[in-house]
C-alpha cells in the first residue's frame, strides 16, 4: 500500500503545484468577478478532485503506465485504495487552502483599490473562517458525490472509454432523483428535515452529517472499484 | 535446472477468437530464451499472462515454482513480482516525471532496489537522474526501462521487444548487460520476446516461436543454428533429393514433413541435420540456417 501510495503521490507532485496556482487564478477571477469569496473559495474546492481524477487517469493511459504500474509489486487493491486516497486528501488540502485564500482575499479587499465599494463591502462581510470552510468542502464534496460515480468506471475502462458510460450514469442517475422527489411529498418527516437545515445554529452538525455521508459513499464507491479493477485486462 | 516460467496449456480468448491456443512453454534457471513470431502472433499476450495482466481461459502460470494469475493473492503477487525485472516495448513511464522520480517509485516498490546500482546503470546508458521522460529518445526510454529492470537484481528478466529502438551499439550494449547479469547468478533466466533474431543468436539458449497463438516450435537454439540447414536447390533437383532414401529416412523420423518454399527461380528447403545432408549431397547448397531462415520456413513453407 505504501508502494501505491507513493506511486501516486510522486506522479503528481511535479505538476501539483501548477495545477494549485491555476486553480488559484481561475478562484481568485471567478470570486472577485462574482464580488464572493464564498464562490471563490467554493470554485477551488470543486476544481481540484475533478481536475485531478482526469489527470490521473489520462497518466494510467499514457504510454501504458497503468499496465507497467500493474507489473511492479503492488496489488491491484493497493492502486485502487491509493487512487481514491489520494483524490480525497489532495481534494481536502486543497479545500483548507480554497478557504484560507479566500479568507484572505476578504481580509485584504479594503486595501485593494481597484475593487468597487460594493464588492469590497460583500467581501468584507464574508470574512468568515467557518463560512469559508464550509464553503470550501461543500464544492470540494460535491465533485467528490461526482467521483463516487466517475471512479468505478474510470478505474474499470479507462477516462476514454469511462466518459462514454457517465453521461448514462448520470441520466439514469436524474430520472431516479425526478421519479424520486414526488414521492418524498408523503413523507412526513421530510418538511421538518428542511426547517433543520434551514436553521443556521445546525449548520456544523449538517456538514458533519454531510461529510460522514459523503466518506461512507466514497468508501462504497472504492470497494466497487476495487472489485471492478480486479477484471480489467491489462 | 528448476523452471522460472511454467505456462501449462494456456487458452486466452478474446469473444470467441482465441489469441493464444493451448500454449505450453518453460523457461529454466540459467537460460535465456528466445520468444519469436510475427506481429500479433500472440507474444506480448502471453507476456501479460504470465505476469497477471490479463485472466485466462484454461491453463495456468507457475512462476518459481507457485502458480500465479490474475487473481493470485495479494502477497503472493508481491512476492513473486519482487523477483521479476520487466521490460515492455515502450518506455511506459509518465512523460512529465523525471528519472529521479521514477527511481523513487521504483525503490519504493521493490525491496530489493539497489540505487548505486541504478545510478551505475544510468551512467553507463549516458543518461542523468534531472532527465524527464519526454526528453528521451525511444532508445533512450529503452535504456531507462532496462536500469530499473536490473537494479532490484530480480532472478527473472521478461522483456518484450527490449532491443526495439536501439541502435547496434546500444543493442549490443543491452546484450553484454544481460550477460553480465545472467553470469552474476546461475540462477537466474530471461525471457526475452525480440523481432531481432541476430540479437537471439548472440545471447538466447533456446527459442521458441509463436504464430496465431500457437507454439510452432520450441527448440534448443543450437538445433537450429549449429544443426539445421537450409538447402538451396532448383526444381528438378528437389524431386530429386526427395525421392531420395536420405530424405526418406529423415522423413520417417520427423513428425512434420520437409518444410520448403517455392522462389520460382528456386526452392529452399529445411534439413534438421545439415552435415548429414551434406555428406549425402555434397553437391548441393546446404546454408546453415539461421533463426530468421528458420523461422520463415517453418511459418511460410509448404509442408512436403
Amino acid at each position: 500500500m505504501k508502494a501505491a501510495l507513493f506511486s501516486e503521490f510522486a506522479t503528481i507532485k511535479n505538476i501539483f503545484l501548477q495545477m494549485m496556482l491555476i486553480y488559484l487564478i481561475i478562484g481568485v477571477i471567478v470570486g472577485l468577478s462574482a464580488g464572493s469569496v464564498v464562490v471563490l473559495a467554493a470554485a477551488i474546492g470543486a476544481m481540484t478532485p475533478i481536475m485531478l481524477l482526469f489527470t490521473l487517469s489520462s497518466y494510467d493511459e499514457m504510454n501504458g503506465w497503468e499496465r507497467f504500474r500493474a507489473s511492479l509489486p503492488i496489488s491491484r487493491s493497493s492502486i485502487v485504495l491509493a487512487r481514491y486516497a489520494n483524490l480525497l486528501l489532495c481534494a481536502v488540502g486543497m479545500a483548507l487552502i480554497a478557504a484560507l485564500v479566500g479568507f484572505l482575499v476578504a481580509a485584504s479587499a479594503p486595501y485593494l483599490g481597484f475593487l468597487p465599494e460594493k464588492t469590497v463591502i460583500a467581501l468584507s462581510e464574508q470574512c468568515d473562517v467557518q463560512l469559508l470552510l464550509l464553503a470550501a468542502f461543500a464544492g470540494c464534496a460535491s465533485i467528490l458525490i461526482l467521483a463516487t460515480f466517475m471512479l468505478p468506471l474510470v478505474m474499470r475502462y479507462g477516462a476514454t472509454k469511462a466518459l462514454r458510460f457517465i453521461p448514462v450514469v448520470v441520466c439514469i442517475a436524474f430520472l431516479a432523483i425526478v421519479w424520486f422527489i414526488p414521492e418524498l411529498e408523503n413523507v412526513p418527516w421530510i418538511y421538518s428535515a428542511i426547517q433543520f437545515i434551514a436553521n443556521p445554529s445546525n449548520t456544523l452538525l449538517i456538514a458533519a452529517i454531510v461529510a460522514l455521508s459523503i466518506f461512507t459513499i466514497y468508501a462504497a464507491s472504492c470497494f466497487v472499484a476495487v472489485k471492478l479493477y480486479a477484471q480489467k485486462e491489462l | 535446472m528448476t523452471n522460472l516460467i511454467s505456462v501449462r496449456h494456456v487458452t486466452k480468448k478474446y469473444s470467441d477468437r482465441a489469441v493464444l491456443d493451448d500454449i505450453s512453454l518453460d523457461v529454466p534457471s540459467g537460460q535465456v530464451v528466445g520468444f519469436v513470431g510475427v506481429n500479433g502472433a500472440g507474444k506480448t499476450t502471453t507476456i501479460r499472462a504470465i505476469l497477471g495482466l490479463c485472466a485466462l481461459n484454461t491453463g495456468e502460470v507457475i512462476l518459481f515454482g507457485e502458480p500465479f494469475s490474475s487473481t493470485s493473492n495479494s502477497d503472493t503477487a508481491q512476492r513473486i513480482k519482487s523477483n521479476i525485472g520487466v521490460v515492455f516495448d515502450t518506455c511506459p513511464f509518465v512523460t512529465e516525471l523525471p528519472i529521479k522520480t521514477i527511481a523513487a517509485i521504483m525503490r519504493n516498490s521493490y525491496p530489493e532496489w539497489d540505487d548505486h546500482a541504478f545510478k551505475t546503470l544510468l551512467t553507463q546508458f549516458g543518461l542523468t537522474l534531472n532527465q524527464k521522460i519526454k526528453s528521451l529518445s525511444r532508445g533512450m526510454g529503452m535504456k531507462l526501462q532496462v536500469a530499473c529492470a536490473l537494479a532490484h537484481r530480480p532472478q527473472l528478466l521478461i522483456m518484450d521487444e527490449a532491443t526495439a529502438g536501439l541502435d547496434p551499439m546500444a543493442r549490443e550494449e543491452v546484450l553484454d548487460i544481460l550477460r553480465a547479469y545472467l553470469a552474476e547468478d546461475e540462477n537466474r533466466a530471461v525471457l526475452l520476446s525480440s523481432h531481432i533474431t541476430s540479437d537471439l543468436e548472440k545471447i538466447a539458449d533456446r527459442i521458441v516461436c509463436i504464430d496465431s497463438g500457437r507454439i510452432i516450435f520450441d527448440l534448443e537454439k543450437d538445433e537450429i543454428t549449429d544443426m539445421s540447414g537450409i538447402v538451396k536447390c532448383r526444381s528438378n533437383e528437389f524431386e530429386e533429393i526427395m525421392s531420395s532414401d536420405f530424405i526418406q529416412a529423415t522423413l520417417a523420423t520427423t513428425k512434420e514433413g520437409i518444410r520448403y518454399t517455392n522462389h520460382g527461380y528456386g526452392i529452399d528447403f529445411l534439413v534438421p541435420d545439415r552435415f548429414a545432408f551434406t555428406k549425402h549431397f555434397p553437391e548441393i547448397v546446404c546454408e546453415r540456417a539461421t533463426i530468421e531462415g528458420y523461422m520463415q520456413l517453418m511459418l511460410k513453407g509448404e509442408i512436403r
